[in-house]
């Protein structure tokens, strides 16, 4: 019966699409840096012709001659990219790239308790008030079913999407034919190299002591991660075959995945600390990511992995790359996600290695009081991408990352010559914002090693004409996802950069598709009414009350909780949550309607079930809200949950409509007065001098002297 | 003398400032000796209650336990939520008793004078079967090498809770006539299967997500296996058995033995990838273990 449903829903559903265009036409303005001889810094009037996911064609145009080009390619979707009563073009730029985000956890507010007094991530994450604070709220309700997690997913795709984000970092699943582009999934590109990887952890403090302690000094004295680990297992484990040659083999790996073989071979007494743990859970990850960089077949993208959290200070974050040295993964196309930690001393040598770092100073700063040196990191030629991290401790996206980024640089509270660097010496701002552009754009393409294009045959399966496509540019055989923007600064870079926020993303395209934008744009490309408008924020998310009557099951298997949400959702079946916009947009937004849910048996029952379909927003945020606001474990859980760290409100998904984390975004770094920044040094060093902090961070440094 | 007057008094301190509902908390480690805090804890915790408020207070140090075990990662995590959902279930079902609530005979077991005396007792000893099976699956976990020993909080509630279910085991052992073996023995399996069906449906909750390429039909025959456990009702040596050749059975065990989970991007990534397989593979390995125990 529910795959009747589901198949009449999707034939409905498919009727209502658009068509995929044959060639869609964007005219407006680029920046010059896409037009050979072009002053970088100018606008430059011209088009993009998008087909088979790539842009194929682009050239500039006069405004007289726009009549007879449009003429010449009669047929072809073309979009003018000027608004009603504007004067100018809106502004055509390549589609944002976040490499740093955790998307299960977006739906929750910053973290009211981060006020830059920890040391190090492990410092944190072991404390009470973070654990009530975002654990307590964020379950159990998110594993009820994996609708409900596929709802935070598309959230923060959602989230990006509407601050021009086109392929967004993070362990996202069902996310396939919605929102934007997984930089971890394969099918983002088109690309033969393998899937870009993003494990958060490279190194665990907790688990590599045996490597620090035991394997470090065979290391050091020149021998290699393979040879030292495989002499020790040999030594405790005498009759597993294994060699230096060949302990990252799938074989030998095999044989060391298996507890029991381990505890049958092994001996059972005098063994390193840490020697089984390390070998079973560890050793497989490192011959993982050595075997990705080393396969004959295929080229790697990247590894993206967190590194170095912390301040630059912290004398146990000083000794992550170390770690990641002697494992021997300091390769070329690594990618390190903070590395505040790393001495500076180790630039050059991440530069010639071609290992890059992703930024996140909002993220750094409100909890550290501290981010990267970042200006060192440039001038020794270490490629720097700028990432959001998490929203608990993040921005929404890099558009707003960056704004927090640039009055860091203007600030410049240590005196580290940011300006001068960002600037190349001139103190020019475009300059700053133009080094800031390319953090969002060509960096992080060049840092998965997706910025090259490589013409090719035209397939069935590939009729693009091209074998690599690049992200991040905007150039014959990119990928055709670009987003669009008002034209508010005359620079360029300055116009994104500084004055583009929610508001001014007018158009978002993915792989030559429009997903998200104006009604205008959408409607003029002839999606006339096959959308869903935006926003959906309401008010009485925020005041939503469960039943008490209606309780998760004791025995919860996925049947019970099926029918306790759709219990739940249903009691809730009377609530309008009639959207309460203040954002004022000059024109309604919108998202064009996708059919991904008849496609996945998993969300198709839970549509069925509970009637709420996670292709549209308002379900989305309907089911979110209602888990986040009434099921979280500090709402329900007498014993364990703590109400007073519940949420107060449900954050909204445009800032627009946030005012709390508006508030926390531009409050941070002001370049005029005081602000949490400076408020955050003072309260760190009044909570050091209370004895109240350290603890943990000298716990990790002594495990690693 | 000085010493044990410095432990008394930090002891004092610890169960006068920093009791969490009125649960005992860890000491710092250098307050006199592991035992003797354990002991005054264990004493002071239980002392003049009824069966009913030390069920109660056995529940509540429960759910300590849990909430000072890893969010993520931790193996007997698995083991320690069926403990809790099996003293609840008795808590709750004791707690409609007045006369249990209110009882003034201060025990482990109720009064022989009171009312449905025969059925309390046999709830109680279903608490103890329970947590036996949980001890013994610890160890289990434990024998493997590669998860941590308990970190000393959690060892400390562990004691606690295991002194307590000692204590109702050696005054259900003066009941035999009450709680025969034979009734014993039925409890233990139940237990069993009880954690065997609790352990299943978080396995099926978490299949796809070590499994993400698994194609359509063979997910289905996975979801079967499990689900077919958590529909057992009643469980024999037989059944069991029955169970653990079937055809499902095995090609499941086979599948789960290999799942490698994707790297996770989570914020405790590492400790996620630990979850993911400790609520798959290690998940069917202890069902696996506990049916091949049903006696």
């Amino acid at each position: 019966m529910n795959r009747i449903i589901g198949i009449c829903i999707f034939v409905f559903a498919s009727l209502g699409l658009a068509q995929e265009p044959v060639s869609l036409i964007l005219i407006g303005q680029m920046p010059g840096r896409y037009f050979q001889g072009v002053d970088s810094h100018a606008y430059v009037f011209g088009y993009i012709e998008m087909q088979h996911r790539v842009i194929q064609k682009m050239g500039q145009l006069n405004e007289s001659g726009l009549a007879a080009f449009e003429k010449a390619n009669a047929g072809k979707q073309i979009l003018k990219l000027k608004r009603a009563g504007q004067t100018k073009y809106d502004v055509i730029y390549p589609g944002l790239i976040n490499l740093h985000n955790h998307t299960k956890q977006n739906n929750i507010s910053v973290w009211t308790d981060a006020k830059g007094q920890f040391a190090n991530r492990f410092e944190w994450r072991d404390w009470p008030n973070y654990k009530y604070s975002v654990s307590g709220n964020m379950n159990p309700w998110v594993d009820y079913a994996r609708a409900v997690e596929c709802a935070t997913f598309r959230w923060s795709e959602l989230s990006a999407m509407v601050l021009g984000t086109t392929y967004l970092q993070g362990p996202s699943s069902c996310v396939g034919n919605f929102g934007i582009m997984r930089v971890e999934e394969s099918s983002s590109y088109i690309s033969a190299k393998a899937a870009v990887q993003a494990p958060t952890d490279l190194v665990m403090p907790m688990e590599m002591q045996f490597v620090w302690n035991t394997l470090g000094p065979i290391i050091r004295s020149g021998k290699t991660y393979e040879y030292a680990l495989a002499e020790t297992i040999k030594k405790y484990c005498p009759t597993i075959p294994v060699t230096e040659q060949n302990i990252n083999s799938n074989e030998m790996l095999k044989t060391l995945n298996d507890d029991k073989k381990l505890a049958e071979l092994c001996a059972k007494e005098g063994l390193p600390d840490k020697f089984i743990r390390y070998v079973y859970w560890i050793h497989k990850t490192i011959a993982g990511r050595k075997n990705y960089f080393a396969n004959p077949k295929t080229k790697p993208s990247a590894v993206i992995a967190h590194l170095a959290e912390g301040r630059r200070d912290d004398a146990y974050n000083q000794k992550e790359y170390e770690l990641v040295k002697l494992v021997g993964l300091d390769s070329s196309n690594m990618n390190f996600v903070h590395g505040v930690g790393i001495p500076k001393s180790d630039y050059p040598d991440l530069a010639k290695k071609n290992i890059g770092l992703i930024w996140s100073p909002f993220s750094n700063l409100i909890l550290y009081s501290q981010t990267l040196d970042v200006a060192n990191a440039l001038n020794s030629g270490v490629t720097v991408a700028i990432g959001s991290d998490w929203v608990p401790t993040g921005t929404k996206s890099v558009l707003e990352e960056v704004k927090v980024a640039r009055n860091y640089i203007l600030k410049d509270f240590d005196k580290e010559n940011l300006l001068k660097t960002f600037s190349n010496n001139t103190g020019k701002l475009e300059l700053v914002d133009e080094q800031l552009f390319k953090m969002m754009t060509e960096n992080p393409a060049r840092m998965i090693n997706h910025g090259d294009v490589q013409k090719g045959e035209v397939t069935k399966a590939n009729p693009s004409g091209y074998t690599e496509s690049a992200v991040g540019t905007i150039m014959e055989g990119a990928m055709g996802s670009v987003i669009v923007a008002s034209y508010q600064d005359i620079n360029p870079y300055t116009n994104l950069v500084k004055m583009t926020s929610e508001k001014d993303i007018n158009l978002v395209v993915i792989d030559g598709r429009p997903v998200y934008g104006n009604i205008s744009y959408l409607n003029g490309v002839g999606l006339d009414g096959k959308y869903e408008k935006m926003p959906v924020d309401s008010d009485e998310y925020s005041t939503v009350v469960a039943n008490p009557d209606i309780k998760m099951p004791v025995e919860a298997t996925p049947e019970s909780k099926l029918e306790f949400l759709a219990k739940l959702i249903g009691s809730f079946s009377k609530n309008a949550f009639t959207p309460a916009d203040r954002c004022s947009f000059s024109e309604p937004k919108a998202y064009v309607t996708t059919a991904s849910v008849v496609g996945d048996d998993d969300l198709m029952a839970f549509r069925v079930a509970t009637g709420i379909n996670l292709d549209k927003i308002s379900d989305i945020t309907k089911l979110l809200a209602i888990n986040l606001m009434t099921q979280s474990r500090n709402k329900t859980d007498p014993i364990e949950g703590k109400p007073e760290f519940a949420l107060k409100y449900f954050p909204p998904l445009y800032t627009c409509n946030d005012p709390t984390h508006t508030r926390r975004i531009t409050g941070l770094i002001k370049l005029e007065g005081g602000d949490d920044f400076e408020a955050n040094r003072q309260y760190r060093n009044d909570e050091i001098l209370k004895g109240k902090l350290g603890r943990a961070p000298k716990v990790l440094a002594d495990k690693y002297k | 003398m000085r010493q044990l007057l410095f432990a008394v008094a930090a002891m004092l301190f610890f169960f006068g400032c920093a009791t969490v509902n009125n649960v005992p908390v860890p000491p710092e480690r250098n307050v006199a000796s592991d035992d003797q805090y354990l002991d005054l804890a264990f004493n002071r915790y239980f002392k003049n209650q009824n069966f009913y408020t030390r069920l109660v207070r056995i529940e509540l140090l429960t759910k300590q336990l849990h909430e000072v075990m890893p969010a993520k990662g931790h193996a007997k995590k698995l083991l320690v939520q069926q403990f809790e959902a099996d003293v609840h279930r008795v808590v709750v079902s004791l707690a409609a008793d007045d006369a249990a609530v209110e009882s003034q005979f201060k025990s482990w077991l109720p009064s022989t004078q009171e009312k449905g005396f025969n059925e309390k007792v046999h709830l109680l000893g279903q608490v103890v079967q329970s947590s036996k099976v949980m001890d013994r699956m610890g160890i289990y976990l434990t024998a493997s090498g590669v998860f941590d020993e308990d970190s000393y909080g959690q060892a400390f509630y562990f004691d606690l809770i295991g002194r307590a279910m000692a204590a109702i085991d050696s005054e259900l052992r003066n009941m035999v006539l009450v709680y025969p073996p034979e009734l014993k023995d039925t409890d233990e399996n139940s237990a069993k299967l009880n954690y065997a069906k609790g352990i299943a449906a978080q396995v099926r909750s978490h299949l796809r997500r070590v499994l993400p390429a698994v194609n359509s039909a063979d997910y289905k025959k996975l979801d079967f296996t499990l689900k077919r456990i958590s529909e057992v009702k009643r469980i024999d040596a037989a059944e069991a058995q029955r169970l653990l050749n079937s055809a499902d059975f095995k090609y499941t065990r086979n599948v789960l033995a290999q799942v490698q989970p994707p790297p996770s991007g989570d914020i405790q990534g590492f400790e996620d990838e630990v979850d993911a397989l400790v609520r798959t593979k290690f998940g069917f390995e202890m069902i696996s273990q506990l049916m091949s125990t049903i006696r």
